[in-house]
C-alpha cells in the first residue's frame, strides 16, 4: 500500500460530522468556508441562495480559464463544496415557512448578513430558537451583534487594520500590511466552525441550542499574543520592523533572499548557534558575538551581511533538508507551482480531484487536519444555482405540483 | 487509583455545567498553538493537567516579557505569553524522557479523556505512547498529534515552528509590498490556523465518542491547514497557470483602498471603496479637503481609480496627514464607507468595543509571581446564555504535583519523594537574584517596541501584587 494510500481513505467514509444537518444562509468567503469544513467532515449541509443572483461569491473573480460565469468562480467552487444548493426567496411569507419547516429538522443555522438582518426577515434567534429550542445559530459578521460598533461597515482590510494586526506588519518607514488573499475571512470561518462544534457537543449532551456570535475583528485580534502581553506587562507598544535588511533585522526568522528565492532561518534560544554556522558555512557568523540573543540584537548589522552572504550561496530546497539534518528550522517561500508538486503533500495524498461540470476534474486543497477512521472527503462539488432545490423540497413532503407553483411566484 | 467514568456525561447526571466540565486532558505542549488551544479548552470547563520536563520547560516560561522587566525570583511563572496561553492550567512536572516518567504518564491516561501533545512525529512512536497505543490504555481516548506537517510523509520529522513555516504555506507569495519580497504578517500565523482547526477536530471527536463511544487520533499538520485557507488561488494556478502576486494592501476582488498615514506619530487608517457609488464618495471626501491634486480630471468610476490606483493613494495620504486619525475615519464613515483606525496595543486594550466583547480579560494572577490582576486574551466569540470566562490564572510550574501523584495516581508521600529524588518531578528551587528581560531603553532601541508608556498600569486599572484591590 502506497503512503498516500494509507492516508486517505477511499472510498470516503462518513465524517465526524456524519448526520448532522445545516441550514448554510452564508455569503462570500467566512461563512461559506465554516461551512465546507462541516460538509467535507461529512455534515448535510443545505446552501439556501437568493433566486437568479446566488450567493455573491459567484461572481469574484478567479474564474475558471478567467471566463466570467455564475458557475466558474473559483472561489465559490473552493468554498461550496460537499454540500447541497437551494434557491429560496426568504423576503416572501412562504419561502420563509419554508426556511422554518426546514430549521425544524436542522441542527445548526450558520449566518453571515449584517447584525439585525435575520430579525428583519422574521427567522430571527428568537423564532428559531422557539420552533427548535435544540438549534444552534451561528452568527460570523464584522464586529460582532453586541458593542459600539456592531453597525459599522467594514472590509477584509478595515478588519485587519483594526484589529491590531496591521500596525506590527510590514516596515516601519512604509504602510501597515495585511496579509495577502482573504485570511481574515478564511480565519472567522474556521473559528465559527470550531465554536460550531462545541455547541453541538453540548446539544447531543442535552442542553437547548444557543445563539453564537463571531466577530472577524475579534478572531484576528486574539492571535495577537506577543503584542498583548507586551502593553499589558510592561507598557510596551511593539511597531512594524526597521527598515534594517528590508525589514528583517538581523535577518533571523524572517523572510530572507537565498540563491533561487526566498527563506526563513529561525535560530531556537535553546539551540546552540553553531548549527547556523554549520548550516551555512560562512565564516564571517562563527563570531561570539552572535551566540546570544541579545548579542544578536546588538550587532543585527554585521549579522544581517553575513547571514546574506552565507544565504546566497545556497538553494531554498538545499537549505530546507540541510536545516532538517541539523535541527534548525527553516521556511521556504512557495508558491502555488511548489505547493502543488510539492513531495511531502502528494506522498500524504493531500490534494483531492473534484469533477465539477464547469471545470471537469481539478485538483483541490484537501484535508486540513486529518481524522483517520471517521474521514474526510469531498462528497459532490459545489451545487449549481438551485441544484438541489426540488431534492429538498421533496424531502420535507412538498409536490412537484406545489414546487411549480412555487416557482412560477418566484419564490424557488 | 481514583476511577474516572468514560463518560461523565453519559452516567445519567445531565447537570449543566460548560461543555467541556469533566474532561481530562494531558496537556504535553509547548509554544504557541496547542499551549493557547488547551488554555482555551480550560475556559470551557476542562481539567487541563500541563506537563513539563523540570529539564524541558515550555521555551513561552523562558522567554523574558516579565511583568515591567523583572522576573522576580521565579521567573518561569511570569512571562506575558506564557500567562495569555496558559491560563486555567494545572501544572506539574514530569521526566518524560525517563522510563518511570512514562509509565506514571500511562497511569493519568488510564484517567484522561484527551492527550494533546506537539512532538515530533517519531517521539510518541519511539515511546510506544502513539495512539494505539494510548487506546489500548484508555479506550475512547482523543488524540491531538500537532505537527509541522502532519504524520506520514518524507518531512514528517522535519522540525518546525509557526515563523517559520508560515512562508513554506505559501501565504506570504501573496503578501508583501508590490514588487517587493515576501512578508509575514501578525506574529506565527500558522500558529493560530493550527489551533482552530485543532479545536475543531477535539470537539466534532467528543461529540462523537458521546454517541458512539469511540475515540479519535486527530492528525493536525499545520502545513496542511495554511493550504486550505489559500483554495482560490491554488484553483487559480491550476486552472489558469496564475502564481500570484504580492499587493500590499490591495487585492483583486475589492475596489479601491488604502492605509494612510495622519497626523500624529504613526497613526494610520485605512478605507475601501467597491462601488462606483463608494468611490464617488471617498474622493468627495479629499475634494472637500482641498488638499487633492489629480493630473486632468479626477477618477469619475471605480474602474478608473482602480487603474489609477498610485495616484489615488498619493490625494488621499494627502488628505490624511492633514487629519487626526479619528477626524479621517470620521469623515469617511460619515461619507458611508468602510473606514477605521490601524489599532495598537493600548488602542485595543482601550477599546470601548473590546471591552463590550469582554475579548481581554482581567484575571488576577497567583502571589508570588509579581504579576498581580492584569488583563489576558480571552476569546472571540461570545454565545446567547452563557457567559464563558477564564477560570483561573497561569499555573506555577509544578504546583499541581501533590494533586496529581497522590489523588489522582494514589502515590504515598515516599513514593513521591523518591520520585523527586530521581528528578522525574519536583520543583524549581527559587533563584537568589531576580533575572531582569532587557530594559525598556534596550527594548526601544532594538525596535522590539515602538513606543513605552509609563502610564499603562493606571489605564488599563492593573493592580500590582500586594496592593489592596479596589
Amino acid at each position: 500500500m502506497t503512503l498516500a494510500n494509507e492516508l486517505t481513505s477511499s472510498p470516503p467514509l462518513p465524517g465526524p460530522m456524519a448526520g448532522l444537518r445545516v441550514l448554510d444562509l452564508t455569503r462570500q468567503i467566512a461563512g461559506p468556508y465554516s461551512t465546507k469544513l462541516m460538509a467535507d467532515y461529512g455534515a448535510d449541509v443545505i446552501k439556501i441562495e437568493q433566486r437568479e443572483v446566488g450567493d455573491p461569491s459567484r461572481h469574484l473573480p478567479p474564474y475558471f480559464h478567467d471566463v466570467v460565469d455564475a458557475e466558474g468562480s473559483l472561489h465559490f467552487l473552493y468554498l461550496n463544496t460537499s454540500k447541497r444548493g437551494i434557491t429560496l426567496d426568504l423576503k416572501s411569507e412562504r419561502g420563509r415557512e419554508i426556511f422554518l419547516d426546514l430549521a425544524r429538522t436542522a441542527d445548526v443555522v450558520v449566518e453571515n448578513f449584517r447584525p439585525g438582518v435575520m430579525e428583519e426577515m422574521g427567522i430571527g434567534w428568537e423564532t428559531l430558537h422557539a420552533i427548535n429550542p435544540r438549534l444552534v445559530l451561528t452568527s460570523i459578521s464584522n464586529f460582532g451583534q453586541t458593542g459600539p460598533y456592531r453597525d459599522l461597515r467594514a472590509s477584509e482590510l478595515v478588519e485587519y487594520g483594526m484589529s491590531g494586526v496591521m500596525t506590527i506588519s510590514g516596515r516601519e518607514d512604509r504602510s501597515p500590511l495585511k496579509h495577502g488573499l482573504s485570511q481574515g475571512q478564511y480565519d472567522a470561518g474556521a473559528y465559527a466552525a470550531w465554536v460550531t462544534a462545541m455547541m453541538l457537543l453540548w446539544q447531543v449532551q442535552g442542553r437547548e441550542g444557543q445563539w453564537v456570535d463571531i466577530s472577524i475583528m475579534d478572531v484576528l485580534s486574539t492571535t495577537l499574543v506577543l503584542n498583548e502581553p507586551y502593553y499589558a506587562w510592561m507598557g510596551g507598544i511593539q511597531g512594524r520592523r526597521t527598515p534594517a535588511g528590508d525589514g528583517t533585522g538581523n535577518g533571523l526568522a524572517d523572510i530572507m533572499p537565498c540563491a533561487d528565492g526566498y527563506v526563513i532561518v529561525q535560530h531556537r534560544q535553546q539551540e546552540p548557534w553553531a548549527n547556523v554556522v554549520a548550516l551555512l558555512e560562512e565564516p564571517e557568523l562563527d563570531n561570539d558575538l552572535y551566540t546570544s540573543n541579545e548579542g544578536r540584537m546588538l550587532a543585527s548589522e554585521t549579522l544581517y551581511e553575513a547571514l546574506k552572504k552565507g544565504l546566497s550561496r545556497i538553494t531554498k530546497r538545499e537549505l530546507f533538508e540541510k536545516g532538517a539534518k541539523l535541527g534548525v528550522l527553516i521556511g521556504i517561500a512557495q508558491d502555488p507551482a511548489d505547493i502543488l508538486n510539492c513531495p511531502h503533500l502528494n506522498a500524504r495524498g493531500y490534494f483531492v480531484d473534484v469533477d465539477h461540470p464547469t471545470t471537469g476534474p481539478m485538483k483541490y486543497p484537501g484535508a486540513p487536519v486529518r481524522m483517520p477512521g471517521t474521514g474526510w472527503a469531498v462528497h459532490r462539488p459545489a451545487p449549481l444555482l438551485g441544484q438541489h432545490t426540488d431534492e429538498v423540497l421533496d424531502e420535507l413532503g412538498i409536490s412537484a405540483a406545489e414546487r411549480a407553483e412555487l416557482r412560477a411566484q418566484k419564490v424557488i | 487509583m481514583t476511577a474516572t467514568p468514560m463518560n461523565p456525561l453519559r452516567d445519567g447526571s445531565h447537570s449543566f455545567g460548560l461543555p467541556l466540565a469533566g474532561i481530562r486532558v494531558l496537556d504535553l505542549t509547548s509554544v504557541w498553538a496547542m499551549p493557547y488551544a488547551c488554555g482555551v479548552l480550560t475556559d470551557l470547563g476542562a481539567e487541563v493537567i500541563k506537563i513539563e520536563g523540570l529539564q524541558r520547560l515550555d521555551t513561552t516560561r523562558e522567554a523574558g516579557l516579565y511583568p515591567d522587566t523583572n522576573g522576580g525570583f521565579e521567573p518561569w511563572n511570569n512571562p506575558g505569553t506564557y500567562s495569555v496561553l496558559n491560563r486555567g492550567k494545572r501544572s506539574i512536572t514530569l521526566n518524560m524522557a525517563s522510563e518511570r516518567g512514562r509509565e506514571l504518564f500511562r497511569e493519568l491516561v488510564k484517567t484522561a479523556d484527551i492527550v494533546v501533545e506537539n512532538y515530533t512525529a517519531r517521539v510518541m512512536r519511539n515511546w510506544q505512547l502513539d495512539y494505539d497505543h494510548l487506546k489500548e490504555l484508555r479506550p475512547g481516548i482523543i488524540m491531538v498529534s500537532n505537527t509541522g506537517y502532519g504524520h506520514g510523509g518524507p518531512w514528517e520529522s522535519y522540525p518546525v515552528q509557526g515563523t517559520s513555516l508560515e512562508a513554506t504555506t505559501g501565504i506570504p507569495n501573496f503578501s508583501g509590498y508590490p514588487g517587493g519580497r515576501p512578508w509575514t504578517i501578525g506574529q506565527s500565523y500558522p500558529d493560530f490556523v493550527a489551533m482552530w482547526h485543532g479545536l475543531f477536530g477535539v470537539m466534532t471527536a467528543l461529540r462523537r465518542r458521546t454517541l458512539t463511544g469511540e475515540g479519535q487520533w486527530i492528525d493536525l499538520g499545520m502545513y496542511s491547514a495554511n493550504v486550505a485557507l489559500q483554495g482560490e488561488a491554488m484553483l487559480d494556478y491550476v486552472a489558469n497557470g496564475r502564481l500570484g502576486e504580492r499587493m500590499g494592501n490591495r487585492d483583486h476582488i475589492n475596489g479601491v483602498q488604502g492605509a494612510y498615514q495622519t497626523a500624529g506619530d504613526d497613526q494610520w487608517m485605512v478605507v475601501a471603496a467597491a462601488t462606483d457609488g463608494e468611490w464617488l464618495a471617498m474622493r468627495g471626501v479629499a475634494d472637500a479637503s482641498g488638499t487633492l491634486a489629480w493630473t486632468g480630471s479626477p477618477p469619475a468610476t471605480l474602474a478608473e481609480a482602480r487603474a489609477r490606483h498610485d495616484e489615488v493613494d498619493e490625494v488621499l495620504s494627502a488628505w490624511a496627514a492633514t487629519l487626526s486619525r479619528e477626524a479621517a475615519v470620521e469623515a469617511m464613515r460619515a461619507a458611508g464607507l468602510p473606514a477605521g483606525p490601524c489599532n495598537d496595543a493600548r488602542d485595543l486594550l482601550l477599546d470601548p468595543h473590546m471591552k463590550v466583547r469582554g475579548v481581554y480579560e482581567m484575571v488576577d494572577h497567583f502571589p508570588g509571581t509579581g504579576t498581580g490582576r492584569r488583563p489576558i486574551i480571552g476569546r472571540a466569540f461570545r454565545l446567547s446564555d452563557e457567559e464563558i470566562k477564564v477560570s483561573r490564572p497561569a499555573p506555577k510550574l509544578g504546583e499541581a504535583n501533590d494533586y496529581v501523584f497522590k489523588e489522582i495516581l494514589g502515590l504515598s508521600d515516599s513514593e513521591f519523594d523518591d520520585l523527586v529524588a530521581e528528578k522525574i518531578t519536583g520543583t524549581k528551587e527559587p533563584l537568589t537574584e531576580a533575572p531582569t528581560g532587557l530594559p525598556i531603553d534596550a527594548l526601544l532601541g532594538v525596535r522590539r517596541i515602538r513606543v513605552h508608556d509609563p502610564d499603562y498600569i493606571e489605564k488599563l486599572g492593573i493592580v500590582q501584587e500586594g496592593a489592596t484591590p479596589d
